[in-house]
């Protein structure tokens, strides 16, 4: 219960959740609460936090959307222009391409790193929120510009199991995007002593 | 003139129950009150995210109080009711209440 507890408190100063709630979660998992509810519970409160950071400042969420893009935007250039990697439509099957594939996703997982941290440098006032909005915002992206083969890998997976090793190799880029915009968020919040700038005012009275 | 404030349904209920608790308003107390008066399960990230938008209205003050083992050493928030709060509250049930007079579908017990 208190490694429960304690990734709780872990997360919740990242976002900038009053440590109170974290304490009041404690106090009912400790009168036999389960750990379902408890998960639920913390979940909720999460995706509150975020949901409501980003509805009050829709103009930082499109900011943090376009400096995103802008790295992003960097790092293609770059790649383009000094690399020529490229992922295989299929997974690995000889030693050199996985190699490649390695090579490709390490510098995907670090670029991406650094475009979270980006964001989050730039968002210090809601650095996770708004490193969530680019996420959100690029893996919509992903989904949307390749619908046709999601859906076919997808469709396929469900009664051929063959397909399956090629729909999880298509989803690997995104998750190790994801992985590292969330590493690099997490790398460049800093615990604010004083609570988040925009919800301090708020909070005591 | 003041600017008038307005409630939505969850934020009254939440503004009643805190009232009702009185000096011990804290998020689970609150949780279990909102539960019982209203027989439907509340996340406390929820309660919490309305008591933070009403305390930016100005409808709830909190404070923080003592720290306990049980709570994994996180002090409880307690929350009251601001003048303006229980004012605002006032107001509301005015409102409800003049909009449920002379509603003939809505009296004797049937909705």
């Amino acid at each position: 219960m208190r490694t429960q507890h304690a990734i709780t408190v872990w997360m919740f100063d990242r976002l900038d959740l009053d440590g109170a709630l974290a304490g009041d979660l404690l106090e009912e998992r400790a009168r036999g609460r389960s750990t379902v509810w408890y998960w639920r519970q913390v979940l909720i409160a999460i995706g509150t936090a975020i949901w409501s950071t980003v509805f009050a400042h829709k103009l930082l969420a499109l900011r943090a959307v376009a400096t995103g893009c802008a790295a992003n935007g960097l790092w293609l250039f770059l790649w383009m222009k000094f690399l020529h990697l490229r992922l295989p439509f299929s997974p690995p099957y000889t030693k050199l391409v996985l190699a490649e594939s390695i090579a490709y996703l390490l510098i995907l997982l670090l670029t991406q790193t650094a475009t979270g941290w980006i964001v989050a440098r730039t968002h210090r006032a809601a650095a996770i929120p708004m490193v969530v909005v680019f996420v959100s915002w690029l893996t919509l992206w992903f989904f949307i510009d390749t619908f046709p083969e999601a859906k076919r890998l997808l469709l396929n997976s469900f009664d051929q199991p063959g397909f399956r090793p090629y729909l999880a190799w298509y989803l690997t880029p995104i998750a190790v995007e994801i992985v590292g915009l969330l590493c690099g968020g997490i790398l460049a919040s800093q615990r604010q002593k004083g609570g988040n700038p925009l919800q301090a005012s708020s909070r005591e009275s | 003139m003041a600017e008038r404030l307005y409630l939505g349904e969850f934020e009254l209920v939440v503004m009643l129950v805190v009232i009702r608790l009185g000096e011990d308003a804290y998020g689970v107390p609150i949780s279990r009150g909102i539960e019982q008066q209203t027989g439907r399960a509340v996340a406390f990230g929820t309660v919490y995210a309305t008591l933070e938008r009403l305390q930016k209205k100005g409808l709830v003050s909190s404070r923080l109080g003592e720290a306990t083992p049980e709570r994994g050493g996180r002090a409880k928030r307690y929350f009251e009711a601001t003048p303006t709060g229980v004012r605002t509250v006032r107001e509301t049930k005015q409102t409800l209440v003049r909009l449920w007079q002379g509603l003939r579908q809505l009296q004797g017990g049937i909705a």
